[in-house]
């Protein structure tokens, strides 16, 4: 809307560019002209103001009779005071004469002959005054001197009328040239007038407009400014603005609160995504951003964010202590749990929760988030869907994995790296039927170190390949001198199913070893199928074509999907710990394990079950048909030596009951 | 030319014995036709003592001049005489108007700001050579026309008395 508006508004200037132009033209012709008329006015103004010539005209007759007077004076007293008066009055005319003959008066004259040729007789007539002054008998002309003046003012009197006429006539000329004159004055002020009044209106549209396009240039800033501080996709805040808003909230830290940091991992997003396709994980991750919002606002100070994929990050600022605090994370647990519809699919993801606080002002917000990632890492490796609370052992253990990394380098593991054994049993008998080979590494200075510990540094170290040879190696080698020929199973991490060539090392180990193929097994767990299920597909078929067996491991943990069952020729189940737990109290544990067994007959499958610790667990399993188990009920991992004592400690088995 | 020029001079000394009748009081006209005559004559308000001056009088102050076109002459003139201003600050003669009359009995009022804002003269020569009455001399009030547009109206040329004889101021 805001596009259209700014496009409708460039139309419109553009329309607007030539009738402004043509606007601009005519202000400036109008400018350029208001000089010229003005000079114009002037000029007429300074015509119409100049001499009055009707006025020298009438002078000239006042001059003419005081000659005249002179004269009839002279005639009754002459005398050389009478004579000097005359000369004076005669002195003036010519001054007259000058005057009408020059400048102004001289230009009306020179305009028409006739009164040229006037002027010219009224000249000559003075002439002959001047001679007759000088006259010796001067005296007895003065009478002739009168009458010749009288009949002189005749002529001087139709000058002085013609001037007269001449004058008004130009006077109405004047007067209607300036009424014209000022009639263009008029209408280009009434022009400009109008002209301004135009360029006003545009000015205010123009202002107008630009105060909308200021508005939608706000709107887009906002819009900027919600994109560098929100989750598009979540409408969650971002990392940038949570970390401001924690940053914050640790200056501000009010006493007895706490800032509580909860990172969130969601667990089965990868499969969703995958399985579903990205426009429902899409989805699902809007819907977990609702949940984060609607859990946020109603708390009294909390904040949450995404922080990327599927990690979502809460600050909560409370006044309590842990147990509330807890309580309330469990809260926000649940929430998170609770199914959800994408599409058509009603779907249940769980959450891994890592947990920081911070009760005084002594750690820097990074920190705080990096604590609570630590604790999310931690709970993840411990088996997902949990809540972890932070503790500083497990900065230790971060410290650790760097410099087990180190030391994994250094290791001589051909010697270091071995295996122990768990018994796996056959439950109505007892009998150990086969090993589980775990890893252990006798580590110089620290001892044995378990999997849990290093096998993280061996993975991100790259030295988890070479883990995995040796043990395969070395337990097949182990199995060849135990004194019952038992089978031997061997974990392969998803690790090293990517990055080792399995077949070729099984085959070598066998070779070296010279193990019977058939005794042994290697386990892998469900998420190797999720990475790469074509692959790990042929892989068993190749195994199994050596002779190898192949079970999954962990089952009834991870998405357990029937599919797997079905295109995944496993040999072997092996039930996860989880539901040995609960199996003794819990009906459906036990309907479930009860499935995977008839399940497990149909597609011909063994099933051994693990963890078990109690004889009653193992009575029920014994009663659902389950055949094998494994636990510490039967045996914990022990050394080479330790199992084969064992081995020598019971009655050989009858012909043909190893599996 | 000569002839008259004699004429004129005679005509002179004729005007200023009448010219005199009614401005001044009676003179010895013998003793005034052998010295330089009177050629201006300016009194101070209510009838105060008045100041007969000659030309020599006049040429003694200092020298003005305005170079201009009239509506009386053709082309620019150039005259030279004195500041008005000047000659009424000679006399130590101030106030609102002076009333001029000239020999032809025109009678004409300036107010005295004029002098000090246009700067008028009491021109005595123009074009470099003294003004016979028949030029409208021998005195005549000049403005500087053409350097001030606002001076080339009637109000200043009906204040431009030539043959100029006599100033009161009032």
């Amino acid at each position: 809307m805001a596009g259209s508006f700014r496009d409708a508004a460039a139309w419109l200037l553009k329309q607007l560019r030539l009738p402004l132009m043509i606007v601009a033209l005519l202000l400036g012709l109008a400018m350029a002209a208001i000089p010229v008329v003005i000079r114009a006015l002037d000029d007429v103004v300074d015509k119409s103001l100049n001499h009055d010539i009707a006025w020298t005209g009438q002078n000239g007759r006042s001059e003419l009779y005081d000659l005249a007077r002179a004269v009839i004076a002279a005639e009754e007293d002459f005398n050389a005071e009478a004579r000097m008066r005359i000369e004076l009055a005669l002195d003036i005319m010519f001054s007259r004469l000058d005057t009408w003959q020059a400048g102004v008066f001289g230009q009306f004259v020179n305009s028409s002959p006739q009164r040229k040729a006037l002027l010219d007789r009224i000249t000559a007539q003075f002439g002959e005054f001047e001679r007759d002054i000088r006259n010796p008998d001067f005296e007895r002309q003065l009478p002739e001197l009168r009458r010749k003046i009288l009949v002189l003012e005749t002529a001087i009197d139709e000058l002085a009328s013609q001037a007269y006429d001449f004058y008004q006539h130009n006077k109405a000329g004047y007067s209607a040239e300036l009424r014209f004159l000022q009639r263009v004055h008029n209408i280009i002020t009434l022009s400009l007038i109008v002209i301004s009044v135009l360029l006003i209106l545009v000015l205010y549209w123009n202002n107008c407009s630009l105060e909308k396009s200021y508005g939608v240039q706000r709107l887009i800033a906002q819009e900027n400014a919600y994109l560098a501080t929100f989750d598009m996709l979540t409408g969650l805040s971002n990392r940038k603005s949570f970390m401001g808003a924690l940053e914050r909230a640790i200056f501000d830290l009010p006493p007895g609160h706490t800032i509580v940091v909860v990172a969130i991992d969601l667990d089965g997003f990868k499969p969703i995504n995958d399985v579903l396709g990205h426009k429902a994980g899409d989805a699902l991750l809007a819907e977990i951003g609702a949940r984060l919002t609607r859990f946020s606002a109603a708390q009294r100070w909390a904040k949450s964010a995404r922080f990327g994929g599927d990690e979502f990050m809460v600050m909560l600022v409370l006044e309590a202590e842990f147990p509330a605090i807890e309580a309330l994370v469990q809260v926000l647990h649940e929430t998170l749990r609770e199914p959800l519809r994408i599409d058509d699919h009603f779907l249940t993801v769980d959450a891994t929760m890592g947990l920081s606080l911070l009760r005084e002002q002594s750690l820097a917000a990074e920190e705080l988030v990096h604590r609570a990632d630590l604790a999310l890492t931690t709970g993840k490796m411990e088996g997902k869907a949990r809540r972890t609370l932070f503790d500083e052992a497990m900065l230790s253990r971060t410290l650790n994995r760097g410099r087990l990394e180190i030391e994994l380098n250094e290791a001589n593991l051909e010697d270091e790296i071995e295996p122990v054994y768990q018994p796996i049993v056959d439950l109505p008998t007892r009998r150990i039927i086969g090993v589980e080979a775990l890893v252990r590494w006798r580590h110089p200075i620290r001892g044995v170190v378990l999997p849990s510990d290093f096998i993280p540094a061996a993975e991100s170290s790259g030295k988890i390949t070479e883990i995995g040879r040796i043990m395969l190696e070395h337990a097949c080698r182990d199995a060849t001198r135990f004194p019952q020929p038992i089978a031997v199973s061997v974990n392969l991490s998803p690790v090293q199913l990517m990055r080792m060539d399995v077949a070729e090392s099984v085959g070598r180990a066998l070779a070296r070893s010279g193990l019977a193929p058939d005794r042994l097994k290697l386990e892998i767990t469900e998420s190797v199928m999720l990475q790469d299920s074509r692959g790990t597909q042929a892989l068993m078929r190749r195994l199994q074509a050596q002779g190898v067996t192949v079970s999954l491991d962990d089952f009834g943990t991870g998405y357990s999907s029937l599919s797997y069952l079905r295109s995944f020729p496993f040999n072997e189940l092996k039930i996860d710990r989880a539901f040995l737990s609960e199996i003794g109290e819990d009906q459906q544990a036990a309907g479930i394990v009860q499935i995977i067994l008839l399940l497990a007959r149909e597609l011909n499958m063994n099933v051994v079950a693990e963890g078990i610790e109690q004889e009653e667990q193992a009575a029920t399993l014994m009663a659902l048909g389950c055949a094998r188990g494994q636990g510490y009920l039967f045996g914990r991992p022990m050394g080479f030596d330790e199992i084969c004592q064992c081995l020598r400690q019971q009655t050989p088995p009858p012909m043909g009951a190893v599996a | 030319m000569t002839t008259r020029r004699g004429i004129i001079s005679a005509g002179f000394a004729g005007f200023l014995l009448l010219a005199n009748l009614s401005l001044a009081p009676a003179q010895d006209v013998a003793a005034r036709s052998t010295a330089q005559p009177v050629v201006l004559t300016i009194s101070g308000p209510g009838g105060g003592a008045s100041h007969d001056l000659t030309m020599a009088d006049l040429e003694k102050l200092p020298k003005a001049e305005i170079r201009t076109t009239t509506p009386w002459h053709n082309g620019v003139q150039h005259f030279e005489g004195v500041s008005l201003q000047a000659l009424m600050e000679s006399l130590k003669l101030s106030g609102a108007n002076a009333q001029v009359t000239a020999l032809n009995r025109y009678r004409t009022t300036i107010p005295m700001k004029d002098f000090s804002e246009f700067k008028p003269i009491l021109a005595y020569r123009r074009n470099g050579a003294p003004m016979e009455v028949r030029e409208k001399g021998p005195l005549f009030i000049i403005y500087p026309y053409d350097s001030n547009t606002a001076l080339k109206h009637d109000t200043y040329f009906s204040r431009s008395a030539w043959q100029v004889r006599s100033i009161t101021v009032e």
